[in-house]
């Protein structure tokens, strides 16, 4: 079985709950890994990285608390994606690269981000992407056979053709393009869940 | 008189399922012998393979599965994936 919290909503909107702490953890899970890899794009060392997304993370499980006060016109999910990504792009920019991490307020790290550097905004959509099919795939694997799942990652992550893959498997070309099939199918259905 | 390609072609025609089935199929809701013929007509319908694939997602999340799972990404741990960053960006203020 797949370890998503059980609701129909999508984890940008389960996160809203404070008691929903699965649903939490599961956003953490997939913010902190493409938070610390963005940072280190930008010349941060591992540790400090780690920090940076730990500081990150507190600032908008700080803002969650606050957000109907703050902002009733705008859904939740879209509202949080916003202040998740301005708190990633002000945490990386307003500090220079050699200064040690901690120096900026929950406040400076959810102010609204005017002037967008481009590289840095594609590769942070590039990196939760990434983080979403990697946790979809990880809360999904338990649900298959290990060789619908060897079909799966042969012929969608490795170089071999679909009749290559049936031939080093075993299997028929109409079993391999049923597993990998099923899979991806599955698969997208999850990352809708937690990203959308 | 129909040729052998032509006759091949009207069988394989005759077994192609419509979306819903695909979709069921996908789901695994299928009784297990229609799952069976479905699986063997996929072994010649090249037009059955693409619409199976097409109905389980679209191409840009296939491209994406593709290059997001490469490189044993599906192995990796993400401790090894976070510190298995690219060179840096250059910066802005540079």
């Amino acid at each position: 079985m797949s370890e998503f919290p059980e609701t129909r909503d999508s984890l940008l909107v389960q996160v809203q709950d404070p008691a929903n702490r699965d649903a939490w953890d599961l956003f953490a899970r997939i913010y902190r890994p493409a938070i610390v890899r963005i940072a280190m794009a930008r010349g941060l060392q591992h540790a400090d990285a780690q920090d940076l997304s730990q500081q990150v993370l507190m600032a908008v499980a700080s803002a969650i608390g606050t957000w109907e006060k703050r902002d009733e016109s705008t859904r939740f999910r879209h509202w949080l994606s916003r202040v998740t990504k301005n708190a990633i792009l002000n945490a990386l920019t307003r500090r220079p690269k050699d200064q040690a991490v901690g120096g900026s307020s929950i406040e400076e790290l959810l102010r609204e981000v005017v002037d967008r550097d481009e590289a840095t905004t594609t590769l942070l959509e590039t990196q939760l992407r990434r983080e979403l099919y990697l946790q979809a795939a990880e809360m999904i694997k338990a649900d298959f056979r290990p060789d619908s799942w060897q079909a799966f990652e042969l012929s969608v992550a490795g170089d071999l053709t679909i009749e290559q893959v049936a031939e080093q498997l075993g299997k028929s070309v109409g079993a391999i393009y049923t597993a990998r099939s099923r899979i991806m199918f599955r698969l997208r259905e999850t990352i809708a869940q937690l990203g959308d | 008189m129909a040729t052998v390609a032509t006759e091949i072609m009207t069988q394989t025609k005759q077994h192609c399922s419509t979306a819903d089935q695909l979709l069921t199929f996908l789901r695994g809701q299928l009784s297990s012998r229609e799952e069976s013929e479905l699986q063997q007509h996929l072994d010649n319908c090249v037009a059955c393979r693409e619409q199976l694939e097409s109905t389980a997602a679209d191409a840009s999340v296939w491209n994406e599965a593709k290059e997001f799972f490469g490189n044993g990404a599906l192995h990796a741990s993400r401790e090894v994936r976070a510190m298995n960053t690219k060179k840096p960006i250059k910066d802005h203020n540079e």
